[in-house]
């Protein structure tokens, strides 16, 4: 794993993955944060169509996200997936309550899979800029964010609002967590040297 | 006949046949010596009923196939086969478990059933891009059968490992899918492979480490190496390369190019100039190949047996909850919340640690046949619980954890200890040591006599027989042990473990080490040694496991034939 830092010139990648249900927006948001604009040539079929290079926090990153948009069917390969990543965005629709419901289930998998009691996530309420539509209300949606202990963000997918808010919150997330992690490493390192040192 | 697997026990999946008479002959030995018991018994005592025939019986509810012999019941049915000659047709009635049926005829039938399904597909259906939404089933409904059929499959695997009591058991049937899953790449039907694969690598199969740790070196790595067809790394790059090089007949995994579609709906929305033609684009490499052929026989007790894995699809992820549970419960997690090799080992060796030094991880046991002894660290100090990073980070536990440089990846020689700091001596030297010192009269004393001056586990292969190079020679593993001037070997009992329990008590091969040379290999083999008799032109090759414990062997060995006095030959005498 590289660390930031240690490798100037070569920025960390991170594994993000975009999970929720059917026709929530998940691929719109994906690409409305790999590219700019939207191309009228995208190929969603060759190998680097869900990367991007960005700078977050004056720290470059490479962002390798997988989104598997239109195999939510799938699920029984879920699992296998989710094991590779290192953060994920819980996508719903604001203006579809079964895809909020959802995300409970998404939650628990990933901690399953991960073997952890937490992981980086962030719930992400996608469709924001269809008021009139709403059927999750932002108070509602908190309330499983304090729940879950993940945090949450509106966005809108179509309005281009939040998405790159969404992606770049994420990899802090993840940057915090990978930090915490060497630090606890670093942390029982120092206890066990402790006991060597005593005898010493 | 479809069944709701809800309705039964979750561990016990009962598949309709006419007449439990007929169970299919498993086991000829123990039938024979079941008819020599129940020879005296008058025929009318044997009426069990019949509701208690079911023949899934020996699933779930703590019966695990090994036990069935001690079974009553079992001896009834084995004791009242019919005819060999009737066996088989009567296995038309009674296929109810994966184990009894050939890995090819699964996949055969597997694929029968997949490319009928797969065919029905409309291209109305995709280009609507409906399948995933609420109304799924009146716009796209052979799609949705056909993603039934894969996690289907998939749910089916998971249940069957999950229904063997032993990791032994369990990981017989592993390894069964892992020779179904080759046989299904061999067809190209990369739809029920890629349903195996994720079936072997959900969170209830991949946590089973002792389950994975009996598995075979060889169906682990052709595990790995389908699994690598399917990682999602680089937009599936592995799946699409693969895909664009075989030829047809194939059944695709359907779901890149759904996801493929579903951009291309985003991408461009409809009116869009592109939207056609991108869409037909992955419409036509559909189409193409919809028109596979597979000239297979149909089994149709086999299809009725694959085809009975049902459930109401609502209910899937309570299903999946409930083989999480059961998974937990065959293989509890671990308290001290580890899944490395080394913190894994030390909750193995720890509390044994000093009666049996050398017992090795479950998860090294048999991939590199490491001489690591991991209960050896630093047995004085108390275990501290660390985070799981190596899980978190996604890296893979099985597979590639058990190869030798993960080994010395995560202990290098001289590298330190990430317990407590202290510097590691490389693993080989401990082991090395801790043989010698260790081990030689505690644990051996009691099944044999022989006094042992060095030992531990290896790996040998015959390079050379009295001058004559063998061609097909295999690594053979033995337990060896320096005796005096004897090399003496112990076959071993199964095809894993390292330990000297693993092996025979009673020798199999004596050596004596009069004439031969130990050699350290080289670098490029650095864990083997050689033993070479010139005189009679055999050569043997070991493999330790790790390049001190080699190197020791050799030290060993050379202590040995230096202090063998040479008699000077006769006509040598006469000389002088």
């Amino acid at each position: 794993m590289s660390r930031p830092g240690e490798r100037p010139n070569q920025a960390q990648t991170y594994k993000l993955v975009v999970v929720g249900g059917g026709g929530v927006g998940k691929s719109a948001i994906t690409i409305q944060f790999i590219q700019s604009y939207f191309v009228t040539d995208y190929d969603p079929t060759i190998e680097d169509s869900y990367t991007k290079q960005c700078v977050i926090d004056d720290i470059p990153a490479k962002l390798d996200i997988l989104d598997t948009a239109g195999q939510e069917e799938f699920s029984a390969m879920r699992e296998q997936y989710m094991r590779s990543g290192e953060g994920f965005l819980l996508v719903f629709s604001v203006a579809d309550h079964a895809s909020f419901d959802e995300l409970y289930k998404f939650h628990k998998q990933i901690l399953r899979v991960k073997d952890r009691d937490e992981f980086p996530m962030l719930m992400v309420g996608n469709k924001a800029d269809l008021e009139m539509q709403r059927v999750v209300s932002l108070e509602e949606a908190q309330a499983l964010s304090r729940q879950l202990k993940v945090p949450y963000i509106e966005c809108s997918a179509k309005a281009r609002m939040n998405v790159d808010q969404a992606f770049h919150e994420l990899v802090r997330l993840v940057r915090r967590f990978q930090e915490a992690e060497r630090i606890n490493i670093k942390a029982e390192n120092r206890s066990g040297k402790k006991k060597t040192c005593a005898i010493l | 006949m479809p069944r709701d697997i809800l309705s039964d026990s979750l561990a016990e999946i009962i598949v309709e046949h006419e007449d439990e008479e007929n169970w299919p002959l498993e086991d000829n030995s123990s039938c024979k010596q079941n008819v020599n018991k129940m020879a005296n018994v008058p025929i009318s005592q044997q009426n069990y009923p019949k509701d208690d025939c079911a023949c899934y019986y020996n699933y779930g509810l703590g019966e695990s196939g090994t036990n069935r012999q001690n079974d009553p019941l079992y001896q009834y049915k084995t004791s009242s086969l019919p005819a060999a000659s009737s066996i088989n047709q009567s296995w038309d009635d009674i296929v109810c478990s994966a184990l009894r049926l050939t890995p090819e005829d699964i996949a055969n039938q597997l694929t029968l059933l997949d490319v009928v399904s797969f065919k029905a597909i409309r291209p109305e259906e995709l280009t609507t891009c409906g399948w995933n939404t609420a109304n799924k089933l009146a716009v796209a409904p052979n799609v949705v059968a056909f993603t039934k059929r894969f996690n289907r499959v998939s749910f089916w695997t998971v249940q069957e490992i999950l229904n063997s009591q032993s990791p032994k058991g369990r990981a017989e049937t592993l390894a069964h899918f892992i020779k179904v899953a080759k046989k299904l790449h061999d067809l190209n039907n990369l739809h029920s492979l890629f349903a195996i694969i994720s079936a072997l690598q959900c969170a209830s199969i991949y946590r089973l480490t002792k389950t994975w740790a009996c598995l075979s070196k060889k169906d682990k790595q052709q595990f790995d190496k389908l699994a690598e067809l399917f990682g999602e790394k680089d937009n599936w790059t592995a799946l699409r390369e693969y895909l664009k090089s075989i030829a047809l007949p194939c059944i695709p995994f359907l779901g890149i190019f759904l996801t493929d579609l579903s951009y291309i709906h985003i991408a461009h929305p409809a009116g869009s100039p592109h939207r056609l033609a991108k869409m037909a684009v992955v419409l036509k490499a559909l189409e193409r190949y919809q028109t596979s052929e597979y000239d297979i026989v149909p089994l149709p007790h086999v299809a009725t047996y694959l085809n009975s894995v049902r459930y109401i699809e609502e209910l899937q992820k309570f299903l999946e909850d409930d083989q999480y549970k059961l998974s937990q419960k065959l293989e509890p997690p671990s308290p001290i919340g580890s899944c490395t090799g080394s913190k894994e080992s030390v909750k193995e060796v720890m509390p044994a640690g000093l009666t049996t030094p050398y017992t090795l991880s479950p998860s090294h046991r048999m991939g590199s046949g490491s001489l690591r002894l991991q209960g050896t660290y630093n047995p004085s100090a108390k275990f501290i619980p660390t985070h799981r990073k190596c899980r978190s980070l996604g890296s893979n536990i099985f597979g590639k954890s058990h190869t030798e440089e993960k080994v010395d990846e995560k202990t290098p020689a001289g590298s330190v200890n990430l317990l407590d700091d202290t510097l590691l001596e490389s693993p080989g030297s401990v082991a090395g040591d801790k043989m010698s010192q260790s081990l030689p009269h505690s644990n051996l004393s009691r099944s044999e006599p022989l006094e042992c001056d060095f030992q531990g586990f290896v790996r040998r292969k015959t390079i050379t027989k009295d001058g004559r190079k063998i061609s097909l020679s295999s690594w053979q593993r033995y337990w060896l042990q320096i005796s005096g001037n004897i090399l003496v070997f112990y076959a071993s009992k199964s095809f894993k473990g390292t330990n000297r329990c693993d092996f025979r008590a009673e020798r199999c091969k004596v050596l004596s080490l009069d004439g031969w040379i130990a050699t350290w290999c080289d670098v490029d083999a650095a864990d083997a040694f050689q033993l070479v008799n010139h005189h009679s032109g055999t050569q043997y090759k070991f493999k330790t496991g790790s390049e001190s414990a080699a190197k020791q062997w050799v030290t060993k060995i050379e202590e040995v034939t230096n202090k063998i006095v040479k008699p000077l030959p006769a006509n040598l005498m006469s000389f002088e």
